[in-house]
């Protein structure tokens, strides 16, 4: 699950791009569309995503998301 | 609850309008006839598309009810029907939830009510833009950063040792000018977005981080609603318009969530005008940055552009204006792994993004030098920019920047670094810039979203607008011996 930055709504980060259909983008962008309120936010790095990864592990818990 | 919401009625005009509505409608329809008044009062175009289609004689009837129910209202009927139902969740919530009294943070509250107060949210908001942009992106960002990395590493050690490599060992003169010298793939593309732009971009992303995770951008959406409204657009219209600080190509796409079409339009055509893209805004910073005059006069320029043309257009353009409304997340403490993952997410799409297309530029830029086209071009937009008192080397920079603003923007950049330009050819140029044309991602998608003609039509007007702006602010600057 993510929260968006703007409006707080908490969305699934897999549902949010079935509103992609249509956009001549689709894939391309590397962003992810809040579905509430429309805020875009860029897609988490592959670094960033392997450094939670990595502390959730050392933590013993898993990524959760942003 | 079942009771509350079976006997839920709304006020009785709207009570009456739904009657009278559901009385004209004689088709029938897979949702109740109560509902597709209720859309109808609410201004639904696809629900008034399909009466239309089964019953257009009914129309006519249904519109003039709707047009008789809005008079009764100062505020729109979506809004006034979305208050009376909102009322009625809260008296659902209040009887099935029991609430511990949450301890909340009195600061947090006291500072959330400033933030949207327009007697305290608008210097809030100068401060945040004077400190986190101006003072951060502006002069340490693309002040100091930029200065090291383009000035001293690019410019004294990178392009020369490339240039004298090239030299030594490729003979044929037209490739050693496509790899490196003036307008090379390395000495040119790579200078532009590894040295002046990502640099920029990084400051500004972790501002734009910081300010997006601490929730202030709902309470600035609700802060502007009202000016919004004064130009057609509503509080909603931040998230486009923020996100054109971004890049505008993005945010064109966005303005598809503004809920009329009077809205996109405008919303289009004010970030194709006068919203610079975070390359942009940040290398116009550090053009202006060390001149704060300067700086006062391209920033109260832009706002009046961006409020005088966005009135203009209101009047022009048909419609009724829409209603912003959103429930605001609380304002909180960003977190620090939150802001720099998100900078650095940022910094990966934008680098990955732009690298390829400021090579491409270069490559582009050969081929036009090769061929004359370049120049050409060039010859054509000298002579505008000599009227705005500007040197015909700045012609460069505005036919880079219809390939990209940002690289645009690098251009004017470089320019000023060698001082050949004024503080007030500065703000001219600066200002003009901004102006000009969008990119040609971004044109491309405006004729995605708002078509052809209406993208065209756009461009016909921003074109001249930019250069005629231009001019007259250089006149009014000498006339007033401001700057």
């Amino acid at each position: 699950m993510m929260k968006c930055s703007f409006c707080g709504f908490s969305f699934d980060e897999l549902a949010a791009q079935k509103g992609c259909n249509g956009c001549p983008f689709q894939g391309g962008c590397r962003k992810i569309k809040c579905p509430n309120c429309g805020f875009e936010m860029p897609e988490e790095a592959g670094l960033v995503k392997m450094l939670r990864s990595w502390r959730g592990k050392r933590n013993g818990t898993e990524h959760q998301g942003s | 609850m079942e009771n509350l919401l079976h006997d839920f009625r709304y006020n009785e005009n709207l009570e009456e309008a739904i009657r009278r509505i559901e009385g004209l409608l004689k088709s029938a329809y897979r949702i109740s006839k109560r509902q597709i008044a209720l859309l109808l009062l609410q201004g639904d175009e696809q629900i008034e598309q399909l009466v239309d289609a089964s019953e257009p004689d009914s129309l006519q009837g249904i519109k003039q009810v709707v047009k008789e129910t809005r008079e009764k209202f100062d505020q729109p009927l979506s809004y006034v029907i979305a208050l009376e139902r909102q009322e009625l969740a809260s008296r659902i919530a209040a009887d099935v939830i029991t609430q511990k009294p949450k301890k909340a943070s009195r600061v947090s509250e006291v500072l959330s009510r400033l933030t949207i107060q327009p007697l305290t949210g608008i210097p809030i908001l100068l401060l945040v833009l004077y400190l986190g942009f101006y003072k951060f992106v502006g002069e340490l960002g693309a002040g100091t950063v930029v200065d090291f990395l383009e000035g001293t590493l690019f410019e004294e050690y990178i392009n020369p040792w490339i240039n004298g490599l090239v030299e030594a060992h490729i003979p044929w003169k037209p490739l050693q000018e496509l790899i490196a010298m003036e307008y090379g793939v390395l000495t040119l593309g790579l200078r532009y977005a590894v040295a002046i732009i990502l640099p920029i971009v990084g400051f500004f992303f972790l501002v734009f981080s910081v300010i997006e995770d601490s929730g202030y951008l709902p309470r600035l959406a609700l802060l502007v609603d009202r000016v919004f409204k004064k130009i057609g657009l509503s509080g909603r219209a931040v998230i486009p318009m923020t996100l054109g600080f971004g890049c505008g190509t993005m945010a064109t796409m966005v303005s598809r969530t503004l809920e009329t079409k009077r809205e996109k339009f405008i919303a289009t055509f004010l970030l194709a005008l006068a919203i610079p893209c975070s390359a942009q805004l940040g290398v116009i910073m550090a053009l202006l940055s060390s001149h704060p005059g300067a700086m006062l006069i391209w920033l109260l320029f832009m706002v009046v552009i961006f409020l005088f043309i966005g009135f203009l257009t209101a009047k022009v353009v048909p419609g009724t204006p829409s209603n912003f409304y959103m429930e605001v997340p609380p304002l909180r403490m960003p977190k620090l792994g939150n802001v720099l993952a998100k900078t650095f997410s940022r910094m990966q799409w934008y680098f990955v993004e732009i690298l390829p297309l400021f090579l491409l530029g270069s490559i582009i830029i050969w081929l036009g030098n090769l061929t004359g086209v370049f120049n050409m071009l060039l010859s054509l937009v000298e002579p505008i920019v000599r009227l705005m008192d500007l040197p015909p080397e700045a012609a460069e920079s505005f036919v880079f920047g219809f390939f990209r603003r940002d690289y645009g923007a690098a251009g004017l950049y470089d320019l000023s670094s060698t001082g050949a330009l004024s503080p007030r050819q500065l703000v001219v140029a600066a200002a003009s810039l901004t102006l000009f044309v969008p990119c040609v991602a971004q044109f491309t998608m405006m004729i995605k979203e708002r078509g052809l003609k209406t993208a065209a039509g756009m461009a016909a007007i921003i074109f001249p607008f930019a250069f005629l702006a231009g001019i007259l602010l250089n006149a009014l600057l000498k006339l007033t011996g401001v700057l």
